[in-house]
């Protein structure tokens, strides 16, 4: 106070001056030092990226938003949705965005850390478009059987096993047009790919669902969680079209459920991580694309969702309470269950377009 | 003209005092018409073009055509059907439900009255999808009911149709909707003096004859305001048939899945003018019956 009381006006502004510059010069420099990336993906997709400080390291901060459901990535992008750098669909969707210019390639030598995902995920033919990488697998899983063991003794061996009577009333699906739609092509048409159906074969797989929604179905689960409740409350016995990790799901309501791969196979699903066209902070993105397939990120991704995880490390690490997907028979798994394309946007040959799936399906919804 | 004298012993003409009434009444209505406009009507003309258009490769196109429309009275109308039969059934109970309460806080519950109206009150603030979920609890295979008869014996198995059912949809939704009925309602019985009541008593009038007769004549207002608010708030509604419908589909939620999952907004937009019409051609039906309501 002394100081200041004996220091003249002029040296008293100069002093305030120099003090107001070197702050402004310390400001912008602070907040240049973090690159923000935004992400819009499913809730818990980004609690990997928050496990660790890697990003922090890096002078990355993340911003996460949660969607409610795939279109709702190509609706946000497809409205001029600038501020999303990363996005996290559903690995059949990543051709259709690369062909609407709503997705850009990633740069294989700025993720190195995909040298530890199996080319089972890394190379999906769905996400190597025209030879160029499009998204980054970092969870994954399949449309597997689940079934109450206290109701249903032995493991079910084919997805027919839900038209038996004894399950009459006592079976749920979850409100999924493309899985549900996938299984019953696959089980009562003869399409060589399931989504790849014609108009004939469309409405067959229609009229299985429709047979079984009247004859056997108990509930349309809005979600995996209502469908995991479902079983929990000994409301429904087995599932049409599920998932592994609703096992866990439902074990933390306390009940004990089982899954099944029958032999007719299934469908395997693969999230990934795509770096959106109109992304200003590729560099950073790419640097958040790596942290996801991290050892450590993947290890709390696998704690947090109860999903499959990509990263070999990571796979060595895991919890064995969670290890519950066949990591040890890759191959294997995939004789189970196949990743498969979206059906088409546009009509040729007779092929049905994702359109009229979607119009079919809510032609069942409604039977 | 006319002239008035104010209480201070100015004179002002009737005309004049009219028309600075008439600019108070604008003034005041401003904001409520600017919200109106920016919040309500420039969306659904907005939406009303929109619903011309059509969806290619991800992307909204316009267009004129009316192919969503056209969808939306054949592809959806058996369920856009179905779901007003539901809202309509919801509608009913609940008014009638709340027309029996609102009549006994208002005449019979005495010095329960107001501690019967904030309990009501009360239930609003108890949030949506607790409600829903809590019916859960209720109807379940292992719910309150099942699990009661059960252990009385009644029932060997689980009645498992109280749950998952169109049953389920209508009652929670009722049991949601009931405030919403019970309070317009009640507002209009304040109306009505317990003198006029008695009086027709004393001249014999039968229970439901007093209610024919001069409740529901009084109470017009506040029944269609309670019947439309149920009404509404039923057939839109998609939350509730999804958690607790099973596999039953209604209209709220097909127009949810265009907007979200199907990405098709224009066919959304037309699905909702074509429920937003039939919904108001509801109303009507109800309002004329409600007037053509004659004491006997």
């Amino acid at each position: 106070m002394r100081h200041i009381a004996f220091m003249s006006r002029r040296q008293m502004l100069a002093a305030m001056a120099g003090g107001a510059a070197a702050f402004a010069s310390f400001g912008p420099a602070a907040a240049a030092e973090k690159t923000k990336v935004t992400m819009f993906g499913w809730d818990g997709y980004q609690t990997g990226l928050m496990a660790t400080q890697n990003l922090a390291a890096q002078d990355v901060e993340l911003a996460f938003s949660a969607m409610n459901n795939n279109d709702e990535i190509i609706t946000r992008l497809a409205s001029g949705g600038n501020d999303i750098d990363l996005i996290t669909p559903y690995m059949g969707y990543v051709p259709l965005l690369a062909a609407a210019g709503l997705i850009q390639p990633i740069d294989d030598a700025l993720v190195p850390n995909l040298q530890k995902v199996p080319k089972l995920f890394r190379n999906d033919r769905n996400i190597m478009v025209d030879g160029k990488r499009y998204a980054v697998p970092f969870t994954w899983g399949s449309g597997a059987m689940v079934y109450d063991p206290a109701v249903i003794k032995t493991a079910p061996e084919s997805w027919f096993d839900v038209l038996k009577p004894e399950y009459a009333g006592k079976v749920g699906m979850s409100d999924d047009p493309l899985g549900n739609l996938l299984l019953a092509a696959k089980l009562v048409t003869d399409a060589e790919v399931p989504t790849r159906l014609t108009r004939a074969q469309l409405d067959k797989a229609i009229a299985f669902l429709v047979k079984l929604k009247k004859e056997h179905l108990r509930q349309i689960a809005v979600s995996f969680g209502e469908l995991a409740d479902a079983l929990a409350r000994n409301e429904i016995s087995i599932t049409f079209n599920g998932g592994e990790f609703v096992k866990k799901y439902a074990a933390d309501k306390g009940k004990a459920v089982e899954f099944a791969y029958p032999k007719e196979g299934t469908f395997a699903w693969l999230d990934v991580c795509s770096l959106a066209a109109s992304s200003k902070n590729t560099a950073a993105a790419h640097k958040v694309l790596n942290e996801m397939i991290e050892t450590q990120s993947q290890l709390a991704l696998a704690k947090e969702t109860a999903q499959g995880i990509c990263n070999v490390d990571a796979i060595a690490a895991l919890d064995p309470a969670l290890k519950f997907y066949p990591y040890d028979n890759l191959a294997d798994f995939g004789s189970k269950a196949q990743f498969y394309q979206m059906p088409p946007l546009e009509a040729s040959d007779g092929i049905m377009t994702w359109t009229d799936w979607q119009e079919a399906y809510e032609g069942f919804k409604a039977a | 003209m006319k002239a008035s004298r104010l209480p201070d012993g100015q004179v002002i003409r009737d005309g004049a005092m009219r028309i600075r009434g008439q600019w108070s009444v604008a003034w005041m209505m401003t904001p409520v018409a600017i919200i109106f406009t920016l919040l309500f009507i420039l969306p659904s003309l907005n939406y009303f073009v929109l619903s011309f258009w059509r969806v290619a490769a991800f992307r909204v196109v316009p267009d004129f055509s009316y192919a969503n429309y056209a969808r939306a009275l054949g592809q959806h109308l058996p369920v856009l059907l179905y779901t007003f039969k539901l809202a309509l059934l919801t509608a009913m109970m609940t008014t009638v439900l709340g027309f029996l309460l609102a009549y006994v806080i208002r005449f019979r519950a005495g010095r329960l009255a107001p501690f019967l109206l904030l309990v009501t009150l009360l239930t609003l603030f108890g949030g949506y999808l607790m409600k829903v979920y809590a019916w859960k609890t209720i109807l379940g295979n292992e719910g309150v009911i099942n699990t009661a008869l059960l252990g009385l014996g009644l029932i060997d198995q689980p009645i498992t149709s109280l749950f998952y059912s169109p049953g389920a949809v209508v009652v929670t939704l009722v049991h949601f909707l009931l405030p919403f009925a019970v309070l317009p309602i009640f507002s209009s019985l304040r109306g009505v003096e317990e003198a006029e009541i008695e009086s027709a008593r004393d001249l014999g009038a039968s229970g439901w004859r007093v209610v024919s007769d001069i409740l529901v004549p009084r109470c017009r207002t506040g029944i269609l305001a309670a019947f439309s608010l149920c009404f509404l708030a039923a057939v839109g509604d998609y939350v509730t048939p999804a958690i607790v419908g099973g596999t039953i589909s209604m209209f709220g939620r097909i127009i949810e899945s265009q907007f979200g999952q199907a990405f098709n907004a224009p066919l959304g937009a037309a699905l909702s003018f074509v429920m937003l019409f039939a919904s108001a051609l509801v109303l009507l039906t109800a309002s004329l019956l409600l007037r053509l309501w004659r004491p006997r």
